[in-house]
């Protein structure tokens, strides 16, 4: 387990990186923004499956929206095989929405992708 | 039919079956006709634009956004008059969106859905690079989701608060079109 934030994040950084993922930020019209992590090189497969990316994104979820106030919604793509990385969104509270077909440009391919969001409200924040 | 910016003579896509639309360029020259879409708060209730007021605001317009444009088509009647125009946006280098804006008189008849038609089957034809052509529509925009249906656009999901637009945050439906995807 964690003891810091800080500990937390960086282990997002450096061991949750195998599944490669892209999220967004959506303010105003469409997305202008980005929250990126980039896969580093090396083995860290034997950090998969400890719940560690989960643990990492339940932390920065509200943090995004707490320093960004003006945020309504975080959208995250992903490719339909990365069934891990899916987990993780669902474990989370990202809603799917759909099945973009050869939405995703990517080192040269095209891939089709779940759009997973999650919205302030009424995702994070539900009315009584 | 071109697609080329520095083409010189406008050329013409004439639909089939013959006399029902043509799509065109547009010019100055239809500012009167844009103006009764552009003013009817009806049809620019989804559109990012507020109604035009004045016909001075109208060829400002046209001549700043709309001759400007990569892209765009009046949907004419067998007069040659517009009754609205249909466009492709780039959204990067395989994917394009299409959007379209037709005249409150003539909603309900086909035209729009023909437009669409037309321009899809010419977009992947003109731009073999093109892997995929997308639409969003507000959740609320039913007669526009049926136009994309009724050519054979998938409905692949509502974005929830995914846009800003006129300061009201709006639910969108995607929709797309592949190259391999059949005409309905």
């Amino acid at each position: 387990s964690f003891t810091s934030e800080e500990e937390a994040l960086v282990f997002m950084r450096d061991a949750c990186l195998p599944h490669p993922w892209r999220r967004s930020i959506s303010i105003d019209d469409r997305s202008i923004g980005f929250i990126s992590v980039f896969p580093e090189t090396g083995d860290d497969s034997i950090n998969w499956g400890k719940g560690i990316a989960t643990r990492a994104v339940s932390i920065a979820v509200p943090q995004v929206f707490n320093d960004l106030p003006h945020v309504l919604r975080l959208q995250a793509f992903v490719q339909t095989q990365n069934k891990a990385s899916q987990r993780v969104l669902e474990k989370v509270g990202f809603q799917r929405e759909g099945l973009l077909r050869k939405y995703s440009y990517l080192k040269g391919e095209i891939h089709d992708v779940f759009v997973y969001s999650l919205l302030l409200s009424p995702d994070l924040l539900p009315l009584p | 039919m071109e697609m080329d910016l520095n083409e010189t003579q406008p050329t013409v896509v004439v639909s089939s079956p013959p006399g029902r639309i043509s799509l065109r360029p547009m010019t100055l020259s239809d500012v009167d006709d844009y103006m009764v879409w552009a003013t009817d708060a009806e049809v620019a209730r989804f559109c990012s634009w507020e109604p035009c007021t004045s016909r001075e605001e109208a060829i400002k317009y046209i001549t700043d956004s709309v001759l400007t444009h990569p892209w765009l088509r009046a949907i004419c009647l067998e007069d040659d008059r517009p009754i609205g125009y249909i466009l492709i946006m780039p959204v990067d280098k395989i994917r394009k969106e299409i959007g379209y804006v037709l005249a409150r008189k003539y909603w309900g008849k086909g035209f729009a859905t023909e437009a669409v038609r037309l321009v899809t089957a010419e977009v992947f034809k003109a731009m073999p690079e093109v892997e995929r052509l997308e639409a969003l529509v507000d959740v609320d925009n039913v007669g526009s989701q049926r136009v994309l249906e009724k050519v054979g656009f998938t409905r692949e999901g509502v974005m929830r608060k995914f846009i800003v637009m006129k300061g009201s945050v709006r639910d969108m439906v995607m929709f797309s079109f592949l190259p391999t995807d059949p005409f309905k």
